[in-house]
């Protein structure tokens, strides 16, 4: 086996610490030069100390694109990936920087202190490029700790951990570097660094040793948006996270607004300097104040909106501030008529959720978002929010169709309707008391009803 | 032997006729059987082109009426803008060489299948036509194709398969490992008797499979392309039923029949009684068993091939607590809606487009709703914005529906074109449109430009059998224009794209026709037009119209009376229909056989098809822009 250790490799931006050193010479000064080095040295060290346990040497083996044939045969393109893996759970939950797809994965080998070990892919979220593995048998591994990444700033230094491969020495490297920058894209808020590069899953750490950034292979992230999707992935695993980040309240209105059109403005003789109300969600501040779609809004606390198309949402923007608790007033034009109404921020309700666990599916309430968002047909039912992948529900049909898929509302489960999460809730209990093999499943998907049977004797998390 | 004594019975028959078709024995050596199968049944296949493509055939009966597929017989559907669009100068080849121009009278994209015919001089001989259901795996088959009118190739194999569904074909169909190629696609799959068991299929959708639909299928719709020119589907709308394998049999009870998996709420079905959930065990008296694909594909079948109007009977169990009753359902079978998503009925959703505003809408089916997940109101659906349109500055998109239009409820095609012509003829500046996106009501308006406003143009227009003159009406009323329509009777026949033609008043006669009372003259063209070629106010009417500088349009047969009119336009490039061509070179006049001809303000074209009609009327429109007052 190879024989591991650590080495530490500081290429130091000599550059950056020479100006700031006195250049007089002066042997007492230098001295103190070089105890200021050796400290700095030591500092970096033993940042990257507190996160070393915590990385380990991924390989991936995918295949991916298959080419079917006439006659059947698909053809697979094999590929294998390496990447460091970031412990982050008891159990042997490892973080990973691929968004694999199950049915494109070969195998997974994790080498961990000089053993190799078989993983398996537990989740994966294409959005922020992580995936969440699960090492079978895994011995005791060190949890990462995750710092806020908003503390980063341009010019801090910051240290780069990584397992570097399997070869002779087995090494963990480390990559000093500075920010450079902070970039936001529409994904997540990207790191420029006096590194390029650095391999995929390299986890940064502040000089507290705390996780700040980890690079995707192509990009370095910040990690706070990275750390919720792995909490909602511990979750979903049955986890709790141990760096849970407390979720802070949003602000919410429930109302969606556009820009009013300019022909339609002309059409009607509507003024131009206003934004147009689209949807007012049931339940929410906005009804209650009364607000309702199609109304204009003129002006927000007593100030006139006062720029045209899409300058005025920017404005109208502005003007919200939105705050748990604040009372905000809108003018309104509605049918010719102006009305005044006063409407207060809210904390935005999140719907109940439920994990059906012997079927794999997540639910959650049906509201009024969800109703619009996905132009669903009825209210009466629940929402397929997560297919557990893995689980008796995410066995694909004929043609690699899916059974259920998120989206979908459950209207019957068995015999039994499920109008509302209460009574799913009871018909889940029932089908578990129930020795049944097979559960039909009545599902309204894009406004019409599909019938689909789940076996619930396939999938599930069994050990290979 | 029963082959020997049939041979014995057709001969007989076949004296008057000459010609009997060939059947082999099946007993003979596996080369033999090839070759002679070659030589009987070459005079039945033929050769079938046209300008866009080609493929093969065979002979159906020995007045000429001949198979091949649906897309073989397909014509540009973009130029003429219509689904339903078949090619225009299909040649069927012989195997002895013989050319013979072939109209089509009927055809089909799913199942592939089209109808053709010729005109013989002599009676032709055909293929023998075997039965698709008997079929057996196994058994020996041969594809026969001409695909260029002189290469004939015979392929040889089996039948691998007598019921592949994963084609998404709306019948199962054959497989066969004989090669299947472009070339002879369309033609037939022989058994080994040397009966046609099938269509070869090659390129659905352009995938490079091959596959036999079944003849049973093609004989089906041959009968409707002859009754009536095309595949009328039988319906008791909207019900969508999936078959019952053994995990959903155990997961339901019930292990026969098909499962209705969803009824539109108000629809037909849904009156006569079905409901989701239902379990269709008999229909008009027979078992329906389905535990495969294929099995309910042969149970659609056999209710789309039903006759329209008649009434079908079904008998469903329901469920009511744990136990099942048995419910008897009758309806009356109605048309269903053409399925162009699937080229179902190929042809009858064209797409109603207004260029200028840069729309396209088309009518909803109840197919549509539920493939699309679209909310059962009366509407049409937005299927074309044309980006940097007037249409696309009132921020709509492809797939709204729009329900009103100023507030007035557009349940269908024909209300949103009334609609929306009359206010565009009147030149309304703004107008209003409601559409729905999901579950959003959007309000909106349009703009619309209307560049001709102020013109006149006097449209010169045959009492009967004018081209396109429903499109050339449209595009100038439609643009703010004053059209009059001039003939030389007191009424005008337009004829629809649909078939439906429609009377209209003349708002003056040729005549009187004063060219400076006009910005353009455009002389419509059909083979009516050519009543005009000598008509002296007419011929006059040019000579003004040139002299005063107006814009100057014809098309096809129409160009004609320029080149009779005005000798002074022989230096004016012009152009028409191929077939009028040498009207104009007799008179000395530059033919240049362009689609579109524009020469300063005298605009002409062939008028081939509808693309060229509208490439056509955006040249002329420039001229009446131009034209002096």
């Amino acid at each position: 086996m190879e024989h591991r250790r650590a080495v530490v490799i500081v290429c130091l931006a000599a550059v950056c610490l020479c100006t700031s050193l006195s250049c007089k010479s002066s042997t007492s000064q230098e001295l103190d030069g070089a105890k200021v080095v050796r400290a700095f040295q030591g500092a970096v060290a033993s940042a990257a100390e507190k996160v070393k346990p915590s990385v380990v040497f991924v390989e991936a083996s995918t295949r991916a694109g298959a080419d079917e044939t006439e006659t059947g045969r698909r053809t697979y393109r094999s590929a294998t990936i390496s990447v460091t893996g970031l412990a982050v759970a008891d159990g042997g939950f490892l973080l990973v920087p691929l968004a694999l797809k199950p049915e494109n994965i070969e195998r997974i080998r994790v080498w961990i202190d000089e053993t190799e070990y078989e993983a398996n892919l537990r989740d994966s979220d294409e959005k922020t490029g992580v995936g969440l593995l699960q090492v079978q048998d895994p011995p005791q591994l060190v949890s990462a700790v995750f710092g806020d990444s908003r503390q980063v700033q341009v010019g801090d230094f910051i240290v780069g951990v990584n397992a570097s491969g399997k070869e002779q020495a087995f090494e963990k490297f480390l990559e000093f570097a500075s920010v450079k920058g902070k970039v936001q894209t529409a994904l997540l808020d990207e790191l420029r660094t006096t590194v390029s590069y650095p391999p995929g899953g390299t986890v940064f750490v502040n000089m507290n040793g705390e996780i700040v950034a980890m690079s995707l292979g192509n990009r370095i992230s910040l990690t706070n948006e990275i750390r919720e999707e792995l909490g909602r992935m511990l979750a979903r695993a049955g986890k709790e996270d141990p760096n849970l980040i407390t979720e802070k309240k949003k602000p919410w209105l429930g109302v969606t607004y556009a820009k009013l059109g300019d022909e339609y403005a002309d059409a009607v003789g509507l003024p131009k300097e206003s934004v147009l109300i689209q949807r007012v969600y049931r339940d929410s501040p906005a009804a209650q104040a009364g607000l309702q779609t199609h109304d204009l809004v003129t002006a927000v606390d007593g100030r006139k909106i006062t720029k045209k198309g899409p300058q005025a949402l920017g404005e109208f923007e502005k003007m919200l501030k939105p705050e748990v608790d604040r009372e905000i007033k809108f003018s309104i034009l509605r049918g010719g008529a102006t009305l005044e109404l006063a409407a207060k921020f809210q904390e935005e309700p999140k719907p109940r959720e439920f994990r059906a666990e012997k079927i794999g599916i997540i639910v959650t309430e049906i509201t009024d978002i969800q109703w619009y968002e996905k132009a669903l047909d009825t209210r009466e039912g629940v929402l397929v929010k997560q297919v557990i992948p893995g689980s008796p529900a995410a066995t694909s049909k004929q043609f690699g169709e899916k059974t259920i898929t998120e989206g979908n509302v459950i209207v019957k489960l068995g015999n039994v309707p499920t109008p509302n999460m209460d009574k799913f809730i009871e018909a889940v209990r029932a089908l578990e008391k129930d020795a049944a093999s097979v559960v039909l499943v009545t599902l309204a998907r894009e406004r019409h009803y599909a019938h689909e049977v789940i076996n619930l004797q396939i999938g599930g998390r069994g050990k290979k | 032997m029963q082959t020997t004594s049939k041979r014995v019975a057709l001969l007989a028959l076949a004296l008057a006729l000459c010609l009997s078709p060939a059947t082999i024995p099946a007993q003979q050596p596996d080369e033999e059987a090839g070759a002679k199968l070659f030589a009987n049944v070459d005079p039945a296949v033929v050769a079938v082109q046209h300008e866009r493509a080609g493929g093969s055939g065979f002979i159906v009966s020995s007045d000429g009426y001949i198979i091949t597929n649906g897309h073989v017989a397909q014509g540009d559907i973009e130029a003429d803008e219509s689904p339903k669009a078949v090619a225009r100068r299909i040649t069927v080849i012989l195997s002895n060489e013989k050319r013979y121009k072939a109209r089509v009278i009927g055809h089909s994209l799913d199942p592939d299948v089209a109808l053709l015919k010729i005109e013989p001089e002599e009676p032709l001989q055909t293929v023998t036509i075997g039965n698709s259901d008997t079929v057996k795996p196994g058994q020996r088959s041969y594809a026969y194709g001409m695909p260029t009118g002189l290469k004939r190739t015979l392929t040889a194999g089996i039948v691998s398969n007598v019921e592949r569904t994963d084609l998404h074909t709306f019948t199962k169909v054959i497989q066969t490992d004989a090669a299947i190629n472009p070339g002879n696609s369309g033609g037939p799959l022989f058994s080994e008797k040397g009966e046609v068991l099938g269509i070869n299929t090659y390129g659905r959708g352009g995938e490079g499979l091959g596959f036999t639909i079944p003849i049973n299928v093609a004989m089906v719709l041959k009968d409707h392309f002859m009754s009536r020119g095309y595949f009328r589907r039988a319906a008791l709308p909207f019900f969508v039923t999936r078959y019952i394998d053994d995990e959903l049999a155990a997961a339901i009870g019930v292990g026969d029949g098909v499962l209705i998996d969803h009824v539109e709420a108000g629809s037909l079905a849904a009156t006569a009684g079905l409901a989701a959930g239902d379990i269709i065990t008999e229909m008009n008296g027979r078992p329906v068993v389905a535990k495969t694909e294929a099995a309910h594909r042969d149970f659609v079948w056999a209710l789309v091939t039903q006759p329209v109007g008649g009434q079908v009977k079904f008998k469903v169990l329901r469920k009511s607590g744990e136990q099942f009753s048995a419910v008897e359902i009758e309806g009356t079978l109605v048309e269903d809606e053409p399925a162009v998503e699937h080229g179902w009925q190929v042809g009858e959703i064209d797409e109603l487009r207004y260029d200028d505003l840069g729309l396209g809408v088309k009518p909803v089916t109840a197919l549509s709703r539920y493939l699309y997940g679209l909310p059962n109101v009366p509407c049409v659906r937005v299927t074309t914005v044309r980006s940097g349109s007037r249409t696309a500055k009132a921020e709509m998109r492809e797939g709204d529906l729009v329900v009103a239009l100023d507030d007035v409820n557009v349940g269908g095609v024909e209300e949103f074109r009334k609609e929306l012509d009359k206010r565009l003829i009147a030149c309304q500046q703004y107008i209003r449109f409601t559409v729905m996106r999901g579950n959003d009501v959007v309000r909106t308006a349009i703009k619309p430009y209307y560049d001709l406003k102020g013109k006149r143009v006097a449209l010169v227009v045959p009492p009967r059998d004018a081209e396109h003159l429903e499109t050339i009406l449209r595009f100038f009323t439609t643009n703010g224009c004053q059209v009059s329509i001039v003939s030389s009777e007191p009424k005008v026949v337009i004829g629809s794209e649909k078939g439906k033609s429609e009377e209209v008043a003349a708002d003056a006669q040729i005549d009187a026709l004063d060219a400076n009372a006009f910005d353009g003259v455009l002389i419509v063209g059909g083979k009516g037009a050519e009543a005009f070629w000598q008509q002296p106010a007419l011929l006059q009417a040019v000579k003004n119209a040139v002299a005063a500088k107006k814009a100057l349009g014809a098309v096809g047969t129409g160009a004609v009376v320029l080149a009779n009119a005005e000798p002074a336009l022989a230096d004016k490039k012009m152009t028409t229909a191929e077939e009028y061509s040498r009207h104009l070179l007799d008179k000395g006049m530059k033919f240049t056989g362009k689609d579109v001809e524009r020469d300063g303000n005298i605009v002409t074209t062939s008028g081939f098809d509808k693309r060229i009609i509208k490439a056509f009327l955006a040249q002329y429109r420039a001229a009446v822009l131009h034209a002096k007052e």
